[in-house]
């Protein structure tokens, strides 16, 4: 055992014992705790292997960089892996196990994957496993990806909810430091917007376990009173757990909160995460620094760790990492750290400080020059050896703290696209100006009191910048605050024996680095992906500075000429069940409900979905053995007697205005602006480039109210179509238009007896004299109960009306209009028969219209008027591919065999020919089964089609195995003359 | 078939909802009336000169974005009432009745502003916006108008078609 729990002092809950369990074990730790310093404090240094040589590991940080203490928390759906245990929370029954071993974490047979080291150096999978060719897909990445790796994703559902939410805010202060607190109290005193977030279980930064004192107050009364203070503001809110992962644009940031993730399962009503979408006016990066590690041969070593963290273990969490505690660092950060420790009960036992004539500040033993050049141990450090000039000394300790400097987090900063910049008095990478200011130690600066400074001058700049009057917060003199003195880097020891760690969660070593660089990939991005340095979990977090030093070393240039690879968001990683919030299940995108929906599913609809909408698909009947069997009675039911279905989804749009006729007249082919009012047509919408958009009917039903119907899938592009034509392209007229489409439900009462339904309920005289085929009117129903529009109109080829009425009624009238055609048998029909109906009839809809197609090519080159002088896409209508007479056309196509069948998809080829590209003369749009022909039947668009009618063609399917002969029709299969529409 | 009366159905569930953990209660007022009014190119709304398309009590004039105002009101309307306000203000609007089309939903409490927060990217602070403001935006996924009618009470106008799936969103499915 190395690490213990200190008898005295930090900020846990000493009075109560929460239990736990770690790879089975049961332990115990306190509130407070996390499952790092738990596992510490219970002697267990050891938490995890590493990702290619399975090196046994400890934790370095406290914090959310961690690159080692990689583990899998909670069970089932729960179920999360690679959290940090240094960020995990400890509550009661938390299960916890480890990761990337078997069959253990102490006895972990991955191992032996040291011994072939030599084959795993940087690229290794470039250079062997070449072997045979086809065993590196099949035999070689499937056992390296298993033995490399990282925790497992669970396979059950979260059964958690996730939140998403927006914040409006002045001030964003990233980090809850003592800058962003700084910043925050600047910002709330003065009356601003103010949201502070930071990743901690608890705001204060480096003041959960600073040694200096702010006044007469210790560094936590501090924390405290300024807590107290910004909690009383109404105008400022605290978010603790909340990592702000990304930078936006709009100034908008992304944070999630792990509002009970925390906790064995959220309290009621609470989610388990909640991702913040932040639009802020101005933000402040107060997101300190990370300690920079000093490369070092066995530097790997469970027990060494940043110096910071074992302050925070020691002090935060009344934690000792060891019985034997060095300190080695390239600053006075080393003295600061030994005199901390040992103030919290640590028995510090060496001092190595770099510098050279370093001064003793303490008892401890000092090592001035010195520096760790090897460290012993199994799975845990036992020794170092510190070489100073050229004596060697061998130290007995359980734990090393390292301090090498610190690196700003930057991060934010520098996620869209500006690169940070090297400054040589400061040895560190910055934010470069332009971009989103920093503050404290994010910024560079050293010591407390230039933190506190920087964080209120920031805020009250930013503000003033807002229009808000501030002053900034003031401070009392630090005591015992850092040392400001800039620091040299030392980014690894020369001369050290052993592998020396740069990149601890990749196994990336400095000599990886060389490596790279001696076979050409020195530049950063090409080293990054060559070596894997600073990639997967903590991107790098630690790695990343001391990776461009050594480059830098090695290519003989400064950091500045090596530079860094790109920022990106996440900062930390974000949980699937975050991002997706509470769009999942059948939550994951809203549903639109037909106004007739209750009514279908009444009568036993089954419903698809079409977009959004949930459309009746087919009413099955007890005894029908399938789909099919349904729907051909239901298209048979409408050809015989009468089927109503459900048409509300088609697109419905509202035209007025003293040029509405003019307007429709530019945006339709068809002369559709002089139409009579009373009286509907068929039309069609090309784009600017002459291929159809859409197709549907315009009404008149008054002298200036137009009504509109469009293609269900096309109802909202044909509304944007109509908007950027009204106002970009001809703002001189007058016209206007609104959606209809959720205002009026629509029914299709189509076949032979759809009159003497309807005539039972409309108050109008529906004969064929008085209201004829395409006559549109208003009309009421049941003596002006409902008032209603009526058209005569059919998708089906035969008598048919399309009665549109107010959504409110659609359920009621669609229940009277089945008890008025009840004596005829009167049938449901779902979207497949009407499919069924309409290629029957050879009516397209959009498996035809396509994007591809122009109006000749539908067989529609009728409708395009010759008389007007302009329409949206006339212009390139006489292009040369346009009116090309090899383009492909609308045909019918049925089986030589009415047995046989193709599908739609399928290519047609001419008989004989090969299936090669070149031969391919188009392809089968749509297809069902006819009960009227008595066959398959189908649309295709067939080059040069309408000439080839009655010619035999090969419909080919390689995806299905199917070859089906096949000859070319019309595409009317029923009723050609249209007699049945006029009766 | 004279039994059968033609009855309207609510698009929401007419009963409110107190959601649990929240102080918030959902409610749907009466659906009644919805116009949408587009201002002529040129020609200037404003309240005075659209009240007369909401004088009645519960009648209210919401402004959604420039030149484009809607009427809610809890009494439906017939065409001919439509064709009549249309005709009042022909110099200057075009009126449309869209009523069954669009559904109101309200959302009072001391939680409401928190709980919108999880659907509308609007700031609802106050001074950003205030008792009256009428906004077009997102609730969710839904095209909505939304409306401040007091300090912790909101009005929400959607699409009918998209009206149960808000609701469950609204009120966590309960």
């Amino acid at each position: 055992m190395s690490g213990h729990r200190l008898p005295a002092g930090g900020r846990i809950d000493r009075t109560r014992t929460l239990a736990f369990s770690f790879d089975g074990t049961p332990l115990t730790g306190h509130p407070g705790d996390t499952v790092a310093s738990a596992l510490i404090a219970s002697g267990r240094m050891l938490m995890g292997r590493s990702f290619k040589y399975h090196r046994p590991r400890g934790p370095v940080t406290a914090g959310s960089a961690e690159p080692n203490a990689l583990i899998t928390v909670g069970a089932g759906g729960r179920r999360e892996p690679n959290l940090r245990a240094t960020m995990a929370e400890l509550h009661d029954g938390l299960a916890a196990s480890s990761q990337n071993r078997w069959p253990s974490l102490t006895w972990d047979v991955g191992a032996l994957n040291g011994l072939a080291a030599p084959f795993f150096s940087a690229g290794f999978y470039y250079k062997t496993f070449m072997w045979p060719g086809a065993a590196w897909e099949k035999l070689w990445e499937p056992m390296i990806r298993r033995a490399a790796g990282l925790g497992r994703a669970g396979r059950e559902a979260d059964p958690d909810r996730f939140e998403k939410r927006w914040a409006h805010c002045d001030l964003l202060v990233v980090g809850g430091g003592p800058a962003g607190l700084a910043a925050a109290l600047t910002a709330g005193r003065a009356g601003a917007e103010v949201i502070l977030a930071d990743e901690g279980s608890e705001l204060g930064g480096t003041l959960l376990f600073d040694t200096a004192r702010i006044g007469d107050a210790s560094a936590e009364a501090f924390l405290a009173a300024t807590l107290a203070e910004l909690a009383s503001l109404p105008n400022v809110r605290l978010l603790p757990r909340a990592t702000v992962f990304g930078w936006y644009d709009d100034m908008v940031f992304g944070a999630v909160e792990r509002v009970s993730r925390h906790l064995a399962a959220p309290p009621p009503g609470e989610p388990s995460e909640r991702l913040w979408r932040i639009a802020a006016k101005r933000a402040l990066i107060a997101t300190g620094a990370e300690e920079r590690s000093i490369v070092f041969g066995g530097n790997d070593r469970p027990g060494v760790m940043t110096a910071s963290a074992a302050v925070a273990y020691a002090r935060r969490f009344g934690v000792a990492i060891g019985h034997r505690v060095a300190v080695f660092a390239n600053s006075a950060e080393g003295g600061r750290t030994a005199r901390s420790l040992a103030a919290a009960g640590v028995d510090v036992v060496a001092l190595i400080d770099a510098r050279d004539g370093a001064a003793p500040e303490t008892t401890t033993r000092l090592f001035a020059g010195g520096r760790v050049i090897a460290t012993r141990g199994g799975r845990g450090l036992s020794g170092l050896t510190v070489a100073t000039g050229s004596r060697h000394e061998e130290i007995a300790a359980d734990a090393l703290a390292v301090s090498g400097g610190y690196d700003p987090r930057i991060h934010l900063a520098c996620q869209r696209g500006r690169r940070p910049v090297w400054n040589e008095a400061l040895g560190v990478f910055l934010a470069p100006e332009g971009t989103l200011p920093t503050a404290g130690s994010a910024g560079g600066a050293a010591t407390l009191a230039a933190t506190l400074s920087e964080g209120a001058e920031r805020a009250r700049d930013l503000l003033v910048d807002l229009g808000i009057a501030a002053t900034r917060a003031t401070f009392e003199r630090v005591e015992d605050d850092r040392d400001g003195t800039p620091i040299r880097p030392l980014w690894r020891v020369a001369g050290s024996r052993g592998k020396a760690f740069v990149d601890l969660q990749n196994d990336v070593h400095a000599g990886d680095l060389e490596l790279a660089v001696r076979e050409g990939y020195d530049h950063v991005e090409l080293a990054k992906r060559y070596t894997t340095a600073g990639m997967a979990t903590d991107q790098g977090k630690l790695s990343n500075t001391p990776a461009i030093g050594i480059l830098a070393e090695t290519r003989g240039v400064t950091p500045a000429e090596v530079g860094t690879t790109t920022f990106r968001p996440f900062y930390t990683p974000v949980s699937f069940g975050a991002l997706a919030g509470p769009s999942r299940g059948r939550a994951f995108q809203p549903v639109r409900r037909s106004p007739l929906h209750a009514w279908a599913e009444r009568h036993g609809a089954v419903f698809v979905e079409t977009g959004l909408w949930y459309r009746s698909s087919y009413f099955p009947r007890p005894g029908e053995t399938g789909w099919r069997t349904t729907v051909d009675r239901e298209a048979a039911a409408v050809r015989s007697s009468v089927g109503v279905c459900d048409v509300s989804t088609l697109g419905k749009i509202e035209v007025t205005g003293a040029d509405a006729a003019t307007f429709l007249d530019r945006l339709y082919v068809n002369a559709v602006g002089a139409l009579p009012v009373g009286r509907v047509r068929y039309g069609v919408m090309l784009r600017e480039d002459g291929f159809v958009l859409d197709d549907g009917t315009v009404a008149r039903l008054a002298e200036d109210r137009w009504f509109v119907t469009t293609t269900t899938a096309q109802a909202g592009p044909v509304l944007a179509h109509m908007e950027f034509h009204a106002q970009a392209v001809w703002p001189e007229l007058d016209v206007a238009f609104v959606s209809v489409s959720d205002r009026w439900a629509q029914m299709a009462i189509a076949g032979p007896k759809s009159r003497e339904t309807l005539a039972g309920l409309v108050d109008a005289d529906l004969s064929n004299e008085a209201f004829p085929h395409l006559a549109a009117r208003r009309v009421t129903l049941r003596s002006g109960a409902v008032e209603a529009l009526l058209f005569r109109l059919s998708f089906s080829g035969e008598l048919a009306y399309e009665l549109a009425v107010p959504a409110s009624r659609a359920d009621a009238v669609a229940e009277a209009i089945m008890a008025a055609g009840a004596a005829h048998g009167i049938t449901p029909y779902g979207v497949e028969a009407l499919g069924v109906l309409r290629i029957e009839k050879g009516h397209v809809t959009h498996n035809e219209i396509d994007g591809t197609v122009t109006a000749h090519d539908l067989g529609l080159g009728g409708l395009v008027s010759k008389k007007k002088t302009d329409f949206v896409g006339r212009r390139m209508l006489g292009r040369e591919g346009l009116s090309d007479s090899n383009r492909r056309q609308l045909v019918g196509l049925v089986p030589v065999d009415p047995q046989a069948r193709f599908r739609a998809g399928a290519h047609v080829l001419a008989k004989g020919a090969a299936a090669t590209l070149e031969n391919d003369q188009g392809n089968v749009t749509s297809m069902c089964f006819s009960p009227t022909v008595g066959s398959t039947i189908g649309l295709a668009l067939v080059v040069r089609g309408r000439e080839r009618h009655g010619e035999e063609v090969v419909v080919w399917n390689a995806l299905a195995g199917e070859v089906t002969a096949a000859r070319i029709t019309s595409p009317v299969f029923v009723d050609p003359a249209a007699e049945r529409l006029h009766v | 078939m004279s039994e059968i009366r033609l009855p309207a159905e609510p698009a929401f569930p007419p009963a409110a909802i107190d959601l649990p953990h929240r102080r918030v209660r959902v409610s749907a007022p009466p659906e009644g009336r919805v116009l949408q009014i587009e201002a002529r190119r040129g020609a200037t709304l404003d309240a005075a000169r659209l009240g007369v398309l909401a004088a009645g009590d519960g009648d209210a004039l919401r402004e959604f974005a420039p030149g484009q105002w809607a009427v809610v009101a809890d009494a439906p309307i017939g065409s001919a009432e439509v064709t009549a306000a249309a005709a009042a203000l022909a110099e200057v609007a075009h009126v449309f009745d869209i009523g069954p089309g669009r559904v109101r939903l309200r959302l009072d409490g001391a939680d409401v502003v928190d709980h919108l927060a999880a659907h509308v990217v609007v700031d609802l602070t106050l001074r950003a916006f205030p008792v009256g403001r009428t906004v077009a935006t997102l609730c969710g996924h839904v095209s909505v108008w939304l409306t401040r009618l007091g300090e912790t009470a909101f009005e929400i106008v959607a699409p009918r078609s998209f009206a149960a799936d808000l609701h469950g969103e609204l009120t966590g499915h309960t």
